[in-house]
């Protein structure tokens, strides 16, 4: 492989790093209000009036405390988040549990200024810490099994398919 | 979104059964970067493990983006390149490429049967993004336990039928018996 074509390849990440932040501040309105919409809570707030009820919308966010039906969300340096769980079990839900909403937005309702939570979902995060183990594969694969060459920063299988006379 | 451990079974659970076809014996030395390409697409949750330890936010946030980004077809085009080139003395690079890439959409193909990721799937075709853009079969929460015990309850199955037939052919090895030691 050519030198330059191969430092093009190492620095190809950029393009992927690029995007992510572009798109970590990135909002356009929705194209299609039939589709549930999945955005942040800082964006419902800054934009109440696209999302409002009838628009279904899926929010996310931690769990401070509960009141009854009520649930007070992490809302950041904004205060807390609001959200009405009337008619659903949340004999489950503890502080501090990261939760996924479905449901309506009232939040530009002088009146009720809530998130009316249709269904909701507990999210258990393990895949990152299970990742670990396999992270420990991997690399026993790339280090073990494709001999890294600290030489020239490359992965070789080159020395095994060498015939043992050479 | 499963982990690391689910995506490489699920990875050698395909190559178990291509390397059961002699037909396939061509693509053995692709078998480990068919591996390889299955989580690469999850490359950023070393960052992401770090961020949520030191509690950084922009680290945190970050990575969701990468994920948003590296979840698409163009993201596993362009993080297969980069371990491409780590392989500089490779022979045929197109087809160590190709078997990246595949891995890849592998990796693409089981997440797509998770929910709920934001937008209620992932991104396939981005840069078109976006809930109206997202495509999820909604099986399985994110995540969890579930997909890890199924994958291996299989593996645990493979692994009884090669040593049943006493020939691991993902790697290669034959168990023989005394009589057939003797005589090789």
């Amino acid at each position: 492989m050519r030198k330059i074509i191969r430092v093009l390849f190492l620095l190809s990440p950029i393009i992927i790093l690029g995007f992510a932040l572009y798109e970590m501040d990135l909002w356009h309105p929705p194209l299609n209000s039939d589709v549930p919409q999945y955005i942040d809570i800082n964006v419902l707030r800054d934009h109440p009036d696209i999302y409002k009820a009838p628009m279904r919308v899926i929010i996310q966010g931690q769990v401070y405390n509960k009141t009854g039906d009520l649930l007070f969300l992490y809302g950041g340096d904004r205060g807390f988040f609001l959200v009405n769980c009337s008619g659903l079990d949340i004999s489950s839900v503890e502080p501090g549990m990261d939760l996924y909403f479905f449901g309506l937005s009232y939040i530009d309702d002088p009146l009720k200024g809530y998130f009316l939570a249709e269904n909701f979902w507990i999210q258990y995060s393990y895949s990152v810490y299970l990742s670990i183990p396999g992270a420990f594969l991997i690399l026993i694969i790339l280090f073990v099994g494709f001999k890294f060459n600290l030489k020239d920063f490359s992965f070789s299988r080159k020395r095994q398919e060498e015939p043992k006379d050479a | 979104m499963p982990d690391w451990l689910t995506h490489m079974g699920i990875a050698y659970l395909v190559i178990w059964s291509i390397s059961k076809i002699p037909k396939f014996e061509k693509l053995r030395p692709y078998f480990w970067l068919f591996v390889i390409g299955m989580v690469a697409p999850d490359i950023e949750r070393i960052i992401r493990l770090v961020a949520q330890e030191i509690g950084n936010a922009f680290f945190l946030e970050l990575t969701y983006a990468i994920t948003t980004v590296s979840h698409s077809i163009l993201g596993v085009a362009i993080v297969s390149l980069f371990i491409t080139s780590f392989f500089p003395h490779e022979k045929n690079l197109k087809r160590l490429y190709l078997a990246l890439f595949i891995g890849g959409i592998g990796h693409l193909l089981v997440d797509l049967i998770m929910w709920p990721w934001p937008g209620m799937g992932i991104n396939l075709f981005y840069p078109l993004a976006g809930s109206e853009f997202s495509f999820s079969f909604h099986l399985v929460w994110p995540g969890g336990f579930l997909p890890l015990i199924v994958v291996s309850c299989i593996l645990l199955a493979t692994v009884c039928i090669d040593l049943i037939q006493r020939n691991f052919t993902v790697f290669n090895f034959k168990f023989l018996s005394k009589t057939e030691r003797g005589i090789a």
